[in-house]
């Protein structure tokens, strides 16, 4: 367990918090300005229900974003990679290295701003809640819609592993660990397509 | 222009007829949209009377601008689409980073290629062009990991080159399996 890789070392960094809820900041923000602006007034009494009800929703997703990144935790150890999640029912996961089929390194817009990037590991398997494969309709013009709908949350999910808000160099530096791990333990019978 | 060189990209070029028929596939439908709007606004314009005649050729040539302008903001930035398409197989793993704004990077081993197949859309076929797709047992691989705008030679010549590897590497694996699992033999 000595040379295992753990978040410790290349962190969930905290501008991924505030990146994934800027949304809600932004709603935030824009609920307390109204209701300065229209609050004290007897006669807005529903816009002001609204008001409060996005104000604690923004707080909710706030706590809740802090609350995952806080219980994610990933270890690269010797023979698997091993994942726990869960804020209150509590996951875990481990995947052998000779499984994993491929890995991305993203950064959206916001990532770009907060200079971020986030890993996605990605092997065969269903995982242990099957999310049902999103339906192209006829009217979609290219795949692009599709990718960009993709839930970008932190932890596993399906057959994919997301390590969100890690710094660009980390992320990096990640991968390549990884895929040393892939290339030292290969599966027995490794059959391609081909 | 710096084209972001791999050399993989420099022995399979993408061709820079991929930017034109980009630039075209994704400003189409608006120009479409907008040749539509022309007509319903002449129309409009035509049955409202006689006193509305300079209109018509304004509103023309507001359209005509917009077009034009859709289609150079489009052309520039397929241009940098374009340069930052990387694409390079490694030793081990084949790589493929395309975005300019948001950028997206795939990595697949060569060992976990599930197929390799070759396509043209109606476009590539005026143009010349193809893509070349592979992907591993995963469905967004098969999305991300696609080379697109090849010349008939480097498409070929790629799929040659991964269609070797890919074998390869397999039947290497294999030799190792077959000595270590069976001592005997």
């Amino acid at each position: 367990m000595d040379n295992s890789v753990t978040e410790k070392d290349y962190p969930v960094e905290n501008l991924w918090i505030l990146k994934s809820v800027t949304g809600s900041i932004v709603a935030f923000i824009i609920a307390i300005i109204l209701l300065v602006i229209f609050g004290f007034n007897q006669e807005l009494r529903q816009i002001d229900f609204y008001l409060f009800i996005i104000i604690i929703f923004s707080f909710f997703h706030l706590v809740i974003a802090i609350l995952r990144k806080s219980t994610f935790h990933y270890s690269i150890d010797k023979g698997f990679l091993t994942l726990r999640q869960g804020i209150l029912s509590k996951q875990q996961r481990h995947i052998p290295y000779g499984v994993i089929q491929n890995l991305f390194v993203k950064q959206d817009i916001l990532d770009r701003i907060f200079g971020l990037a986030s890993l996605t590991i990605e092997n065969a398997s269903q995982g242990s809640s099957y999310i049902p494969q999103q339906k192209m309709s006829p009217f979609q013009l290219s795949m692009t819609r599709y990718r960009g709908s993709q839930i970008e949350s932190v932890g596993f999910s399906g057959n994919r592993v997301n390590i969100p808000g890690l710094k660009k160099k980390n992320a990096k530096v990640l991968k390549r660990i990884i895929l040393q791990r892939m290339k030292e333990n290969p599966l027995e019978d490794n059959r391609s397509g081909l | 222009m710096k084209i972001s060189m791999s050399k993989t990209r420099e022995q399979f070029p993408l061709s820079f007829k991929k930017i034109i028929k980009k630039t075209i596939t994704s400003t189409i439908g608006y120009i479409i949209l907008l040749v539509i709007l022309l007509f319903i606004s002449a129309y409009g314009t035509e049955s409202v009377g006689q006193n509305v005649y300079g209109m018509h050729g304004i509103i023309a040539l507001g359209f005509v601008i917009f077009i034009f302008l859709t289609i150079l903001i489009s052309y520039l930035y397929q241009r940098w689409y374009f340069a930052v398409y990387f694409y390079d197989l490694n030793m081990d793993y084949i790589q493929v980073k395309k975005g300019p704004i948001t950028p997206r990077e795939i990595t697949i081993p060569y060992e976990r290629i599930q197929d390799i197949y070759v396509d043209q859309d109606l476009l590539d076929r005026i143009f010349g062009l193809y893509d070349v797709h592979l992907s591993s047992a995963t469905a967004s691989s098969g999305m991300e990991a696609h080379i697109d705008g090849l010349e008939k030679n480097a498409a070929e010549g790629l799929r040659t080159m991964l269609l070797q590897t890919v074998q390869q590497r397999i039947s290497k694996n294999k030799s190792v399996n077959v000595t270590t699992n069976n001592p005997v033999l």
